[in-house]
């Protein structure tokens, strides 16, 4: 009886969709728009770059890939972090370590750099804040895992300056590159760095993260970000 | 493989909305969900690498792009609310489903409104089918221990 009563209850929740027919032309139109507006932005953020001014940034064109599902050596990647957790834990090194949710692991960001497409996945952990990968798309993964670098938060109280940064750091297979990445902990739209030669760059924020590739060596001396109508919502000064 | 994604549209396209809606918490930002998820699915086909089913690869995108619209969408009346507010005889009963963990809910509703194996559900929320299996019955349970009281009077 109880059952069939949830059944009956599970029907009155969501009731049965309708057929549509125009929806796969919908659907194609919606992936031709999103290809055109990042079309759009690969113009500008390449004309940026011919400006003497601008930066020692490389072709930054953020990709929506966006809730993309991370393919399985990425999915194997965070499954490290737990790993790592456990023996940290076991092992008396700490009493606590975030664990991912590795099925909520998905792309935030994609850019493009002169080593290919570098990507940026997220995933919430247990302890109530994020853990994010970085890789480049195109590094084969090694015996099943993909290799990149990351990071867990271990707390949900943002610092005082609502941002938070990694790097820049390279890694042995990219020398050439550094990566910039970081959080922001308030509503913001876009950050802009500051670099140690004068010049600016800014960035999409996603899901509250950005993702920059630098040229080695660069420095960044101070991130702003803004939200949507340009106001300044939080700034970090770095040393 | 578009023309695959076609054919899977076509085919479980009202499955889709359907659950999609459900873990979105609103009937028209499932319906644009599928739409979004599709849209990537074709933008990012390549990134398809072939282990497991298209099927799940796919349900796995729409998942996801649900549960993201759900977290954006502003404080709107809630299907649950929708469902009392329509009820005319003043007993509006509806599933608690705010007793139930999003995994729990996620993994009803896509057994419930898009009959989707074990296998698949397994693959398209990245978790082992005996999981599936486990937090389905759970799941059930909880509901049935919240609603006994009404199927009683």
């Amino acid at each position: 009886m109880t059952e069939s009563r949830i059944d009956e209850l599970l029907d009155e929740q969501v009731r049965a969709f309708e057929p549509r027919s125009d929806g796969w032309e919908d659907v194609l139109a919606r992936a031709h728009r999103t290809s055109r507006r990042y079309a759009a932005l690969a113009v500008v953020a390449l004309a940026l770059l011919l400006v003497p001014s601008a930066v020692a940034l490389r072709g930054q064109i953020a990709d929506l890939f966006q809730a993309t599902p991370a393919p399985p050596p990425v999915s194997t990647s965070f499954e490290s972090i737990n790993r790592f957790a456990d023996a940290a834990i076991q092992t008396g090194f700490a009493r606590r370590f975030s664990h991912v949710e590795v099925s909520k692991a998905h792309g935030v960001i994609e850019i493009q750099t002169a080593d290919g497409p570098q990507d940026l996945w997220a995933a919430p952990n247990d302890q109530g804040g994020l853990c994010w990968f970085i890789d480049f798309a195109n590094d084969p993964a090694q015996n099943g895992v993909q290799p990149g670098f990351g990071n867990c938060e271990t707390s949900t109280t943002p610092p005082p300056s609502n941002i938070t940064v990694n790097g820049p750091g390279w890694i042995v297979t990219h020398p050439s590159l550094s990566t910039f990445d970081g959080r922001v902990y308030v509503d913001a739209e876009t950050v802009q760095l500051a670099l140690a030669d004068g010049s600016t760059a800014n960035l999409p924020v996603v899901e509250g993260f950005f993702l920059g590739s630098l040229d080695k060596g660069a420095k960044v001396t101070e991130v702003t970000a803004y939200d949507k109508t340009g106001a300044k919502v939080a700034q970090l000064a770095l040393p | 493989m578009i023309d695959d994604l076609e054919e899977l549209y076509r085919t479980r396209r009202a499955e889709l909305c359907r659950a999609a809606a459900a873990i979105a918490g609103d009937r028209a930002l499932g319906e644009d969900a599928v739409q979004d998820a599709f849209a990537k699915a074709v933008r990012k086909r390549r990134s398809y690498r072939g282990r497991g089913s298209l099927e799940a690869w796919v349900w796995r995108i729409v998942v996801n792009t649900a549960r993201d619209a759900r977290r954006k969408r502003r404080p709107l009346l809630g299907l649950r609310d929708r469902l009392e507010a329509a009820s005319s005889n003043g007993r509006a009963v509806s599933l608690p489903l705010e007793l139930l963990t999003e995994r729990q809910r996620e993994v009803l509703f896509l057994r419930y409104y898009a009959d989707l194996d074990y296998a698949t559900i397994a693959e398209a929320l990245g978790i082992s089918s005996g999981t599936v299996g486990a937090t389905l019955s759970t799941a059930r349970r909880v509901l049935r221990q919240a609603l006994a009281p009404e199927v009683k009077s």
